[in-house]
């Protein structure tokens, strides 16, 4: 018998409110890296088909929806799994609905679950998390450009990768239910329906055509009707590699499947009619978008949202490693757009993430907020793009309006709300986007504006000369050493003015000190 | 030969003349001189109740659609009525011959073993005095229910209840006479007999000084009539008997289903009759009058010239003492495998485990489920029940389960034909120990045999499996022949899982990794492991296929088979009970070969391997080969896989190729043949198996040592 203890782990669950089914997946998080995954499940609802079409949840939608929900529950309780080791995701036929907002309050009164709605951004993360051990495991499918494609109900997740780093990622409002959906009501039949959803899909395809210029690229695949559909050309499927699909197989698969009927599919294939109907939209949008990269074949990646959001669940608190790196780029890929001063933004950047990591016993924020205050801080001046008056507004909104990768919508309010009061003011009652936060998040946003001051204030020659700082806790002061440096006159003067924020704030004084020289045998 | 060159017949069996013939093959036992006079009464009996299922269930339908004018044909091509002909005419010969057996061979033998019959004229003054007695106290008081017919309503009959019919003489009794037969004013009255569980034997021992006098039931009562009337004269007495049609359909879309379910009962009691069957002695009125009252026609009445209902004689081969008449006993053994000291989930996590029933005792079945409802790491407890023994065990330690704040699911098919009743009153008992009862899925039998027990180890949640190819009862478990098979591999344990959570409705049922399950899977999965024999085969790679079924019907799967022989496959088969499939049949089926065996223990298991190029691919399966079990039902197909369990199975069907003893060989058109040991050593399956089963035990608890240890004093 093995008598090495046991590996601790932590038993979580992840549920999916898609656009057509509720999915269950338990998984059990060990120590050392390795995910188990037990019992999934899913049932057909139709949030998306109301959603998509009427613009809100119908109450019995909704009751079916709790109905499967308080099921999982039960199935949660029978496992042992607390309610904090679950996290309750919900997708785009949430996020268009109008009534959201009372399908979470229900959801919430008569399940106990509380429901993230997912934005396309934090989707894009997910996603990406998902697809990493992929890149990891097979780099060589990776080396040139790749198109990754999901299909959802309601929207196509679209995320391009360069040499494995992410170029740019876009949603388009364009879902196998909302193409079916929107054509049903043109009572099209057959050949005139695959045309009609051709057109559609095109549109999308030049605009993507647009932003990638070099139309050659891989195409990656994910999603469960891409999978249903190498199940059946290749036969099997592996649970943990790519496959790929010769693209003319796949071109034949789902000619026959648009002959019918999504009934008809659902005998004859045995799946749920929402997955029927879904079915040949989503393999002729991946079938047009594959093509218009000329590739000659797809590669499918056996992953989904459960998996992709339990590896996230199976991170320590802050944001993976190459997820990081991800977002970093963006951000830094951004900041190029807006002409922002590169060495003097990274350089302020390194000092606030620094500052940010050994201030912890300070200010008492979960690590995962170092990425914002990191991608605040590389964008802070972003603003000057547009003037340099009042630029801190300006960095503000535009931050508020740029496409991030793995950035979601409450996080990066946070970021443009720490650039923007890098500067100026601090938080004042009249400030309307500071008001919406939540009382937790305006003191988040306090605490890393006031970081993020100390910082530019270390740089503010930049000339990048103080390159760290350590910083002491002392009785009645907080000593930041610059490290390497002998005369700090300039950046103490800075700090004079940077640093009130944040002394106000923690009830502290700063100083900065010069650090010992390194003897050198000049 | 494609079938637009053949018809039907030369390709297909009729079903239900298949079935006659296995019914044949069981008769056959009761003439084989080979076996204990008692046994073979047994197998007399066992040949009435499968006679007596058969016309409720197969007659039962055939005559509703006869009635409706349907012009649908079995897979043989015939229409109703012909199936109907030749069916009567079937079971007309085979009841000749079960009386002839009786008559002519049992009773005869056992009477010169002393076990004989007593008539009511032969009794002598003490015999006399104690059925009076009895008469008295034990019958009497239940024959409360008897009916007299009156001019107004026919009564009741219940199918299947054996009734003395008594005839009294015109004249002024106290009963009135009845109008129905034409200007006779004979009156008559029904004593249903108070034979059954619970109630009475219908064979009743009498005092003696040697031997085994009985005398049956009806012959008591029969003395006493006077006393039951002492107003009237009775004029004749006969045993009669109806069998009623019980194929009825569930309207599982109404609301209620347990209410639906009691209603399925009421129904099936009250269904129309298809066979009368009458003792020999009764007269021509008496012939008439149920004939018209009953509605039935001259081909549906049975006239026996015997006892009637003989499976009521199964009782006479457990009668106490005459060893010499019976099969020695086979007492099943423990497996070495499961030693009583060592927890069930210690073993099972350590390997899978399989065991050969009845041979090798059942008991840790039951242990896996007693263990699990007081072991404090089990979470849920997920179970199949369909056809339960009386008092069971399982049944109980599921209700502690519950009770022990244990997640106990437990699907009870309540269309588990004529267990219903039963059925219901479990799951009653159940639910109120705060088990999730789960009344099966619409519309589809869970036939499936599966029990999944959830443990939360130290390493993460771990799932163990028992996987059966029989229902989970005590008692039969005891009497068939089948599988258990004992898991905790992640991916078999993970498809049950998702096969329980989509019978329990909690999901929609999700892709399985390996096992394959009806109806959504397992038909196609089969399909497709007999067409890679096939391909094999014409790619010149040795192709095989061995199973063992009860029941080969599915015209799909008959095709399949039938051009896999063409292409060359060897297949062997052995099929209890129905085969429609004609082996040996040139240009069609030349390598097909198909045996029987109906021995001691019913053959349950269904075994399946496929040579796959040489891996020998292994299943186990709930399901039989029909139309029924692959599209109607919840059945599982479970691939077998660790070498030391496929081994075993593997013995256990091969064993059954090699017997020459219990063995029948199914001819081109549907008949058996029992080529005998001939100049082979005999070699009898279940007996080989039963003896593998002792020296697999015997080599566990006694190791072979041929050195002696002195023991030596300190």
């Amino acid at each position: 018998m093995n008598s090495s203890p046991p590996v601790p782990f932590r038993r979580v669950a992840v549920i999916d409110i898609g656009a057509s089914s509720v999915r269950m997946q338990i998984a059990e998080i060990f120590e050392d890296g390795r995910i188990v995954k037990h019992s999934p499940c899913a049932q057909a609802v139709s949030l998306g088909k109301d959603s998509f079409s009427k613009g809100s949840i119908s109450r019995s939608t909704m009751e079916d929806c709790v109905n499967v929900l308080n099921v999982y529950r039960g199935i949660l309780e029978e496992n042992k799994i607390e309610l904090t080791n679950v996290r309750v995701v919900a997708t785009s036929g949430l996020r268009e609905a109008s009534n959201r907002l009372a399908f979470q309050d229900r959801v919430s009164i008569a399940t106990g679950l509380t429901i993230e709605p997912f934005d396309a951004a934090e989707l894009h993360r997910v996603t990406y998390l998902g697809l990493l051990p992929f890149i990891q495991k097979n780099p060589e499918v990776f080396d040139s450009d790749m198109a990754v494609c999901e299909v959802g109900g309601g929207t196509t997740e679209f995320i391009f990768l360069k040499q494995i780093d992410v170029h740019f990622c876009r949603t388009f409002r364009m879902g196998s239910l909302r193409l079916r959906g929107s054509l049903e009501s043109v009572d099209a039949l057959g050949e005139h329906m695959r045309h009609l959803m051709e057109t559609r899909i095109q549109s999308a395809v030049q605009q993507i055509q647009h932003l990638v210029h070099d139309s050659t690229a891989g195409y990656l695949a994910m999603g469960g009707d891409i999978r249903f559909a190498a199940k059946q050309i290749l036969g099997t499927i592996p649970a943990l590699e790519l496959s790929s699909i010769p693209l003319a197989k796949l071109d034949k698969f789902t000619d026959s499947i648009l002959q019918l009927e999504p009934d008809q599919i659902a005998a004859k294939y045995r799946l749920s009619l929402p997955e029927a109907q879904s079915l040949g939209p989503a393999l002729l949008t991946h079938l047009i978008l594959a093509k218009s990269f000329g590739t000659e074949t797809i590669h499918v990646a056996p992953t989904n949202l459960r998996d992709s959001l339990i590896r996230d669940m199976s991170g320590q608190e802050g944001t993976s490693q190459p997820i990081g790196t991800q977002i970093i780029r963006s951000a830094e890929l951004l900041g190029k757009k807006y002409d922002v001063d590169a060495a003097h933004a990274s350089q302020v950047a390194t000092l606030a993430c620094s500052l940010f990591e050994q201030l912890e016993f300070l200010h008492g924020l979960p690590r995962r907020m170092q990425i914002i205050i990191h991608v605040a801080a590389l964008l802070h001046e972003c603003g000057t793009f547009v003037s340099s008056r009042s630029h801190h507004k300006h960095s503000m909104y535009l931050i508020l309006n740029s496409e991030l990768f793995g950035i979601g919508e409450k996080d990066q309010e946070l970021i443009a709300l720490v650039a923007r009061y890098h500067r100026r003011a601090t938080p004042q009652p009249n400030h309307e986007i500071y008001l919406q936060l939540s009382p937790l998040n305006r003191i988040i946003v306090a605490k890393l504006a006031s970081i993020l001051r100390v910082a530019k204030a270390l740089d503010a020659s930049r000339t990048q000369r103080i390159t760290s700082v350590t910083v002491e806790n002392l009785p009645r002061s907080l000593r930041l050493t610059a490290d390497g440096i002998r005369d700090v006159s300039s950046e103490q003067v800075e700090l004079k003015q940077d640093g009130q924020m944040f002394q106000d704030l923690f009830g502290t004084r700063l100083e900065l000190v010069p650090g010992k020289i390194p003897e050198t045998n000049e | 030969m494609n079938k637009s060159e053949t018809t039907l017949a030369d390709r297909y069996v009729n079903r239900e003349l298949s079935w006659l013939a296995f019914n044949q093959r069981v008769l056959d036992q009761a003439f084989n001189p080979a076996i204990p006079l008692l046994e073979r009464m047994k197998f007399l009996a066992i040949t009435a109740t499968n006679l007596d299922e058969f016309f409720r269930v197969r007659i039962g339908s055939l005559t509703f659609a006869d009635e409706r004018g349907s012009r649908k044909t079995g897979i043989a091509g015939m229409n109703v009525q012909q199936q109907l002909e030749r069916i009567r005419e079937k079971v007309s010969e085979l009841n000749q011959s079960q009386y002839g057996c009786l008559l002519d061979q049992l009773l005869p033998a056992l009477e010169e073993q002393g076990i004989r019959r007593v008539t009511v004229s032969a009794l002598d003054g003490k015999q006399r005095s104690h059925l009076s007695e009895l008469f008295e106290n034990r019958i009497h008081p239940l024959l409360a229910t008897f009916a007299a017919v009156n001019d107004r309503k026919f009564p009741w009959l219940e199918g299947l209840q054996l009734c003395l019919f008594v005839r009294f003489a015109k004249g002024n009794g106290i009963f009135p006479a009845s109008a129905a037969v034409n200007g006779d004013c004979s009156r008559f009255m029904v004593i249903p007999l108070p034979v059954g569980t619970d109630r009475l034997n219908r064979i009743i021992p009498l005092p003696t000084q040697d031997g085994y006098p009985y005398i049956l039931l009806e012959d008591v009562i029969a003395l006493h009539l006077k006393q039951l009337f002492p107003a009237e004269t009775v004029e004749e007495y006969a045993s009669i008997r109806v069998i009623r049609n019980a194929d009825f359909e569930l309207n599982e879309e109404a609301g209620d289903f347990f209410h639906e379910m009691e209603q399925l009962i009421e129904l099936r009691e009250a269904s129309d009759c298809v066979r009368l069957e009458i003792s020999e002695n009764a007269s021509e009125t008496m012939h008439a009058y149920l004939a018209l009252e009953l509605g039935v026609g001259p081909e549906e009445i049975y006239t026996a010239r015997g006892p009637l209902a003989l499976g009521d004689l199964l009782s006479m081969s457990r009668i106490s003492g005459f060893a010499s008449l019976k099969d020695p006993p086979w007492p099943a053994t423990p497996s070495p495998a499961f030693p009583a000291d060592t927890s069930i989930f210690e073993i099972v996590a350590e390997d899978d485990q399989i065991l050969i029933h009845p041979y090798q005792s059942y008991d840790p079945v039951i242990r896996l489920v007693e263990e699990a409802a007081s072991d404090p790491k089990v979470l849920a407890i997920k179970q199949t029940l369909y056809r339960t023994s009386r008092d069971s065990r399982i049944v109980r330690a599921l209700a502690i389960a519950a009770e022990n704040g244990k997640s106990v699911t437990a699907v009870i098919e309540l269309k588990a034909r004529f267990d219903e009743e039963r059925n219901m009153g479990w799951a009653k008992h159940l639910r109120r120990s705060g088990v999730n009862v789960i009344y099966g899925v619409r519309g589809l039998k869970t036939h499936a045999k599966l029990c999944l027990v959830v443990r939360d180890e130290p390493t993460g949640l771990r799932r163990y499996a028992h996987f059966g190819t029989g229902n989970y009862n005590e008692t039969t478990a005891g009497l068939y022949g089948d599988i258990s098979f004992f898991t905790s591999d992640p991916q078999l344990t993970g498809d049950a899982l998702n096969a329980f959570n989509s019978i329990t409705g909690l999901t929609v049922p999700q892709p399985m990794e390996k096992l394959a399950m009806a109806p959504i899977n397992l038909r196609a999965v089969l399909l497709d492991l007999i067409r890679i024999e096939t391909e094999n085969a014409r790619g010149g790679v040795e192709a095989a296929i061995t199973a063992k079924l009860n029941s080969l019907v599915d015209q799909e799967i008959i095709d399949a088979l039938y051009e896999a022989s063409v292409a060359g496959v060897q297949i062997r088969l052995n099929v209890r009970g129905i085969c429609c499939l004609r082996p040996g049949v040139d240009k069609l089926s030349r390598n097909i070969h198909v045996v029987s065996i109906i021995d001691r223990f019913l053959e349950h298991a269904r075994i399946f391997k496929f040579r796959q190029g040489g891996e020998n691919r292994m299943f186990i399966s709930s399901a039989d080969w029909m139309g029924r079990n692959l599209d109607r039902r919840i059945e599982l197909m479970i691939p077998v896989e660790t070498p030391a369990c496929r081994n075993v199975i593997d013995h256990a069907l091969e064993t059954c190729f090699r017997d020459n003893v219990s063995s029948w060989t199914i001819q081109p058109d549907g008949s058996s043949k029992r080529p005998g040991p001939g100049k082979r050593r005999p070699l009898r399956s279940q007996q080989e198996l039963w003896q593998w089963s002792r020296q697999l035990h015997q080599n566990a608890t006694n190791p072979g040592t041929t050195v002696f240890k002195p023991i030596l004093p300190e």
